[in-house]
């Protein structure tokens, strides 16, 4: 499961940039993948509609790494029951 | 004062992308009326709408721009970028001149609202999307027309119910004469073709059934069978230059906006009046330096309800007097059906084009003649005609009037 959401938020992450997923570490910031603060509101809509879960104003504003972001949807995920919302 | 050239125009419509798209379709009587596709319409109960066919976005948006744009910006991006390349002016041209935006829209982002309200009241999400706002505002497209063109002067949108392109193409003509800019984007752009507006325009019963024979025919304006209105969608945008600017830089002119009248019925809602949409014809004529002897075409407001076109009728009538027999009428709505905010810049495009072409393009699908409306509507076929000036009018609701006149 941790490994399918790595991909996944990196899928997300990256679904409207020219990056290549397999140069992302997880200390690539969303910056540097030229996310910028409205791209990243719609990351955050597009992680919490995949998963199901909800992220806090908060805890949006600090997921400025890939590392951080999936780590803060592993956290939900496994806190959460499993049943992502639909799209 | 400073004259208003028109030097370059873009049309998205259901006839197709493109002004040659749209001007073909015209001269040719061809309906853009067919069932939706953009959602499933089984509960209506007139399925049927004028969609703009095969529109791709990518083709004018760049990717990292799409999902903040709304459909009704999409189509006003599209439009203008035809305008400016077929006027030959780039970017860079804009931000020098410090180029204005001007674009009416009747329902903004209505699409974006309405899929995404579906999301919070519907299938009960926590949140719609974080661009909702972005994109639902009525402004949206007047500011994705200044990012996409670097247009960085005066930048407006207008909300004037079904004449809201009119009074942005009118209004940002007067900026021109005022000084303020020297080219502007002015134009309409509308994409109501929802589940929710749908249902509201039925809750309104203005909405033409859907004929036995299928979609095509369903709207009839001046014709004494008509039955109502066939909602459309698109975008009309036209470049404003300065007469001199346009001349010195050798700009082919296509016409002269040479007159704007705007005037309110302050009296009912959803009833047109026969004095205050005269005045702003009136207006247009006094500006443009026309009588209305000098006018062979009016592209006619004609929504195809019973009581616009035969007021519509009443308002010429009262203009023109005896003149008002021998004037060439149409309604294009009968083809690319009643597009909202982006009727009036569409159909003002259809006026430069007849005039450029020298064709009056038809009223279609006229099957009788209506006691109340005994005019020459260029019944089904375009016609050959020398078209020394003409005339636009858009009569919103709420008697919101804007007229246009083109010499």
């Amino acid at each position: 499961m941790p490994d399918d959401i790595n991909q996944i938020v990196i899928e997300i992450l990256v679904r409207r940039k020219k990056a290549d997923p397999s140069t992302i570490r997880p200390e690539t910031t969303l910056a540097s993948l030229g996310i910028d603060s409205l791209e990243g509101l719609e990351v955050i809509f597009a992680l919490e509609d995949r998963f199901g879960i909800s992220i806090s104003d908060e805890d949006a504003g600090a997921m400025t790494t890939v590392g951080a972001v999936v780590a803060g949807v592993e956290r939900r995920v496994s806190r959460t029951p499993a049943s992502p919302s639909p799209t | 004062m400073k004259r208003v050239a028109i030097t370059g125009m873009g049309a998205v419509s259901a006839l197709g992308i493109g002004v040659d798209a749209f001007w073909r379709g015209l001269v040719g009587a061809r309906s853009g009326v067919r069932r939706i596709t953009l959602f499933d319409p089984q509960t209506l109960t007139s399925p049927i709408a004028a969609e703009v066919p095969d529109f791709d976005p990518l083709k004018w948006v760049a990717a990292e721009r799409v999902d903040v744009m709304d459909r009704f910006s999409q189509f006003a991006v599209a439009a203008a970028a035809e305008a400016l390349r077929a006027a030959g002016l780039s970017a860079t041209d804009l931000s020098e001149a410090h180029a204005g935006v001007a674009v009416g829209s009747a329902l903004g982002g209505a699409t974006s609202e309405d899929e995404q309200y579906l999301r919070l009241y519907g299938e009960q999400h926590l949140r719609p999307h974080p661009f909702t706002i972005p994109r639902l505002m009525n402004s949206a497209a007047a500011s994705h027309l200044t990012m996409c063109y670097a247009a960085d002067g005066p930048a407006l949108s207008f909300g004037t119910a079904c004449a809201a392109g009119t009074h942005a193409i009118g209004e940002a003509a007067e900026i021109i004469r005022a000084g303020r800019a020297e080219i502007m984007l002015a134009g309409g752009a509308d994409a109501p073709v929802t589940y929710g507006v749908m249902k509201a325009w039925e809750a309104m019963r203005v909405m033409a059934p859907e004929p036995a024979d299928g979609p095509a025919r369903a709207c009839r304006p001046f014709s004494r069978d008509r039955q109502g209105l066939v909602v459309g969608e698109g975008a009309g945008i036209v470049i404003l230059e300065e007469w001199e600017r346009a001349r010195a830089r050798g700009a082919v002119i296509l016409a002269e906006l040479a007159g704007y009248g705007a005037t309110a019925d302050a009296a009912h809602l959803t009833q047109p009046g026969v004095q205050a949409p005269a005045r702003a014809m009136l207006q247009a004529l006094s500006q443009a330096s026309l009588s209305p002897g000098d006018v062979d075409y009016i592209n006619a407001h004609g929504t195809a309800t019973r009581l616009n076109d035969a007021t519509e009728t009443a308002v010429i009538k009262q203009v023109f007097g005896a003149s008002a027999s021998r004037v060439a009428i149409s309604s294009t709505k009968s083809m690319h059906g009643h597009a909202m905010g982006a009727s009036g810049a569409l159909e003002l495009i259809a006026a430069v084009l007849a005039m450029q072409h020298g064709v009056a393009p038809p009223t279609a699908h006229y099957n009788e003649p209506d006691p109340e409306c005994d005019l020459d509507y260029v019944p089904n076929e375009a016609r050959p005609l020398r078209i020394r000036a003409a005339l636009s009018n858009s009569f919103g609701f709420g008697g919101l009037n804007a007229v246009l006149a083109i010499k």
